[in-house]
C-alpha cells in the first residue's frame, strides 16, 4: 500500500533542506545516460517533494529523477522542476498508481526505482533496491509485509499474502509491488510493459508467471510512516481497489495454471460422487 | 516416530486404544501424558492383551460415568440428524468416535471407510447403529464426506473425522445451529490461532477466501475443518459432489446467499493426528488445500462476484480514488 507522510518536525525538515542544497551544487539535473531512473508520482506533495527528489538523486551518480505530478494545485510541479527533476505534469488526477506507468514509459535507465512524493526515504534506504537489480534481480521488493502482529489481518495485508501463496512464492510473505520503494530491471519492464504497473498485484503475478527473478531486497517499514486517511462511510475505497487488484491478479494465476492454479488434487476420485 | 498411535503396531492392543481414548477426553495435562506414554503403549501391546483389555475397558466406563458423561442428554432437535464419519485407518479411535456420535441420538450414523487396511471396518461394525460404507481403494481427501452426504437422509448433517473423538456435548452446538436455520455451521478456530504473521499458509488462504466472499467475519472458519454441520438445503443447492472440495462448496454456499456461520470451537489443531504428508510447510495436504482455495476463488471469479465490495469500475474509479485521497 502506498504510504502517506508529511514531515512535521521543523528540525528534521531543516536538515533535509541542507542536504538538498549541497546536492544541487553537485548535480544540476538529470544525467543524460542514466543507469537508474527514479520515478516519483506526486499529487499535492509540495511539503515533501523537494526532499524526496534530493534523496532520490543521491542514489547513484548516473541518475535521472522523473516526477509525475498530477491533480496538484499546490505548486508541486514548480518545486520539482526547480529541484532539477524531469517533470511530467497532468492537471487532472491520473489515478492510483497510474503515475508509475507514466513514469516508467519515459524512463531511460537500466534500473527503475519507484518511490512516492509523499515519502522522504533516505538514499541509503533506496540504494539496496538498486543494488539488488544490479546483482541480477528483475524485481526488488520492499521486504515489508505490513502489520502482521494481530490475529485478524488488514484485508490488504491478507490479499498480498494470499496472492504470493497462490503464486507458489509463500517465502515472499506480504511483500508486494503495491508497496514502495521497489525496483525493476529493464528486462522486467520490457516483459511486463509499462501499462500493467498501474495494477501492481497484476504486475507481480505476471512477473512470477513469466519467470522473472523477484525477491524481497531490503526492508523499509513504510507502514510506520503511514497516516490514517479518513474513510468515506466506513469503507475504504483504497482497500477495495487493492483487493480488487489482487483478485484480478489471482484470475491471471488461474488462467495460466488452471482452476487449481497448478496445485495437486491428491488422490481424489471425484467421479465417485455425482 | 509415532509408534504409539500407528494403526498397525498399537492396534493389536485395546489397552493402547483406550489409553488414547482417555487422553482424547482428557485435559491439556493429559495431552502431555500422551506424548510420554506414546512408546509405552507399544510395549503394553507386547506385554499382554487380556490384561490390557479388561483393565482398560472397565476403567474407561467408570471414568466416563464419574465425569458425568452418561448424564448428558442431547436437547431435542426439530430436524433429523445424520452423523457422517469419515475414516482412514482409524481403528484406535473409531470406536470412541462412534460412541460420542451415538450419544447425540442421531437418526443415522454413516461411516465412510476410505481406503482402510486396518481393523477400522470391524470397529465400525461394532456399532449397531452405523451404516458402514467401505471403499477399499482410497477415494481421496474429502470425497468420503461427499459419499456420506449423498446417501444420508437427515435434515442436519454433522461431519466428523474418525481420527479424533470429540465429546458429544461439544458436537451438539453444530447440529443445533443448523437446526436453528444455519446452512453451514463451522468450527470456529479463530480463538486458537496465533497472530497473522505466524499463521500457516492454509489458514491465510481460508481467511482470504472468506474476505473475498465478503465474509471477513468468519475469519479462518472453513468447511475444510471438522466438525461442521450442514443443512439438507445446502446439499440440495450445491450438490453432494461439491463437498469433495470443501472450500469451493463454502464459496458456493455464500454466493448462493445461504446462511454460513461459526457455531462452536473445538480444538482440532492440537488433537489432529500426525500422519505422513500433513506435517511441515509445503506438505501434500497443504498443497491440496491451497489448490482447493484456488478452485473456490475460480468459482467466485467465474460468477463475476456481483454484490461483493470488490468491484472494479475501470480507470475512472482509480482516478476518483486518487482525487478522494487528496481531498480534491
Amino acid at each position: 500500500m502506498k504510504r502517506r507522510v508529511k514531515r512535521s518536525r521543523p528540525s528534521r525538515r531543516s536538515s533535509v533542506r541542507r542536504v538538498s542544497r549541497s546536492h544541487k551544487a553537485l548535480y544540476t539535473g538529470n544525467h543524460p545516460e542514466p543507469l537508474v531512473s527514479v520515478i516519483i508520482p506526486a499529487m499535492n506533495e509540495a511539503g515533501t517533494i523537494a526532499a524526496a527528489i534530493a534523496e532520490a538523486r543521491k542514489v547513484h551518480s548516473r541518475c535521472e529523477v522523473i516526477v509525475v505530478v498530477n491533480g496538484s494545485s499546490d505548486g508541486t510541479a514548480e518545486i520539482a522542476a526547480s529541484c532539477g527533476g524531469r517533470v511530467i505534469s497532468y492537471v487532472e488526477p491520473l489515478g492510483h498508481d497510474v503515475g508509475r506507468s507514466v513514469g516508467a514509459e519515459s524512463a531511460k535507465g537500466d534500473i527503475l526505482l519507484f518511490t512516492d512524493g509523499d515519502l522522504v526515504i533516505p538514499a541509503s534506504q533506496l540504494r539496496p533496491f538498486m543494488a539488488a537489480v544490479k546483482g541480477g534481480a528483475d524485481i526488488a521488493l520492499n521486504d515489508y509485509s505490513g502489520p502482521v502482529h494481530r490475529s485478524r489481518p488488514h484485508p490488504v495485508v491478507l490479499s498480498k499474502h494470499a496472492l504470493n501463496i497462490l503464486l507458489r512464492r509463500p517465502d515472499l510473505k506480504g511483500c508486494s509491488m503495491t508497496a514502495v520503494p521497489h525496483a525493476l530491471s529493464r528486462r522486467a519492464l520490457d516483459t511486463l510493459g509499462s501499462g500493467i504497473l498501474s495494477s501492481p498485484p497484476v504486475a507481480q503475478a505476471k512477473a512470477i508467471l513469466e519467470g522473472l527473478k523477484i525477491e524481497a531486497a531490503h526492508k523499509v517499514p513504510v507502514g510506520r510512516m503511514n497516516v490514517i486517511r479518513p474513510k468515506a462511510d466506513g469503507t475504504d475505497p483504497l482497500q477495495q481497489i487493492i483487493v480488487a487488484d489482487h483478485l484480478r491478479a489471482i484470475s491471471l494465476v488461474l488462467e495460466s495454471g488452471g482452476e487449481r492454479a497448478g496445485f495437486s488434487d491428491g488422490t481424489r476420485r471425484r467421479e465417485m460422487v455425482r | 516416530m509415532r509408534i504409539g498411535i500407528h494403526p498397525k503396531s498399537a492396534g493389536r492392543s485395546r489397552a493402547s486404544a483406550s489409553r488414547r481414548m482417555r487422553v482424547l477426553h482428557g485435559t491439556a495435562k493429559r495431552q502431555k501424558l500422551r506424548m510420554r506414554k506414546g512408546p509405552k503403549s507399544v510395549r503394553a501391546a507386547g506385554s499382554g492383551r487380556t490384561i490390557g483389555r479388561t483393565a482398560a475397558g472397565s476403567g474407561l466406563r467408570t471414568a466416563g460415568r464419574s465425569s458425568g458423561k452418561a448424564v448428558w442428554r442431547p436437547p431435542a432437535l426439530r430436524g433429523k440428524l445424520s452423523v457422517i464419519i469419515t475414516a482412514c485407518n482409524e481403528e484406535t479411535t473409531l470406536r470412541s468416535v462412534l460412541k460420542e456420535a451415538e450419544r447425540l441420538k442421531p437418526e443415522e450414523i454413516i461411516v465412510v471407510l476410505n481406503g482402510c487396511v486396518d481393523n477400522s471396518f470391524r470397529r465400525a461394525r461394532q456399532s449397531d447403529k452405523a451404516i458402514v460404507v467401505h471403499c477399499p481403494d482410497a477415494a481421496g481427501h474429502d470425497v468420503g464426506r461427499a459419499i456420506g452426504a449423498k446417501i444420508s437422509r437427515g435434515d442436519i448433517l454433522l461431519f466428523l473425522d474418525g481420527d479424533m473423538a470429540i465429546p458429544a456435548p461439544a458436537l451438539f452446538p453444530f447440529a443445533a445451529a443448523v437446526d436453528r436455520g444455519a446452512d453451514v455451521a463451522l468450527n470456529d478456530l479463530n480463538p486458537l490461532l496465533p497472530v497473522f504473521g505466524e499463521c500457516d499458509d492454509v489458514t491465510r488462504c481460508k481467511m482470504f477466501l472468506n474476505m473475498a466472499l465478503g465474509r471477513e467475519d468468519l475469519g479462518a472458519g472453513s468447511m475444510t475443518a471438522v466438525p461442521h454441520a450442514l443443512s439438507r438445503r445446502i446439499v440440495d443447492v450445491v450438490g453432494p459432489q461439491a463437498l469433495s472440495v470443501p472450500p469451493k462448496a463454502q464459496a458456493a454456499a455464500i454466493l448462493e446467499k445461504l446462511h454460513v456461520q461459526n457455531a462452536g470451537t473445538v480444538n482440532v489443531i492440537k488433537r489432529n493426528r500426525i500422519r505422513n504428508g500433513n506435517t511441515g510447510a509445503g506438505n501434500g495436504v497443504e498443497q491440496l488445500i491451497i489448490g482447493d482455495h484456488a478452485e473456490a476463488l475460480a468459482e467466485l471469479l467465474a460468477r463475476g462476484a456481483s454484490g461483493l465490495p470488490w468491484q472494479e469500475n475501470g480507470a475512472d474509479s482509480r482516478r476518483l480514488l486518487a482525487a478522494w485521497r487528496n481531498g480534491i
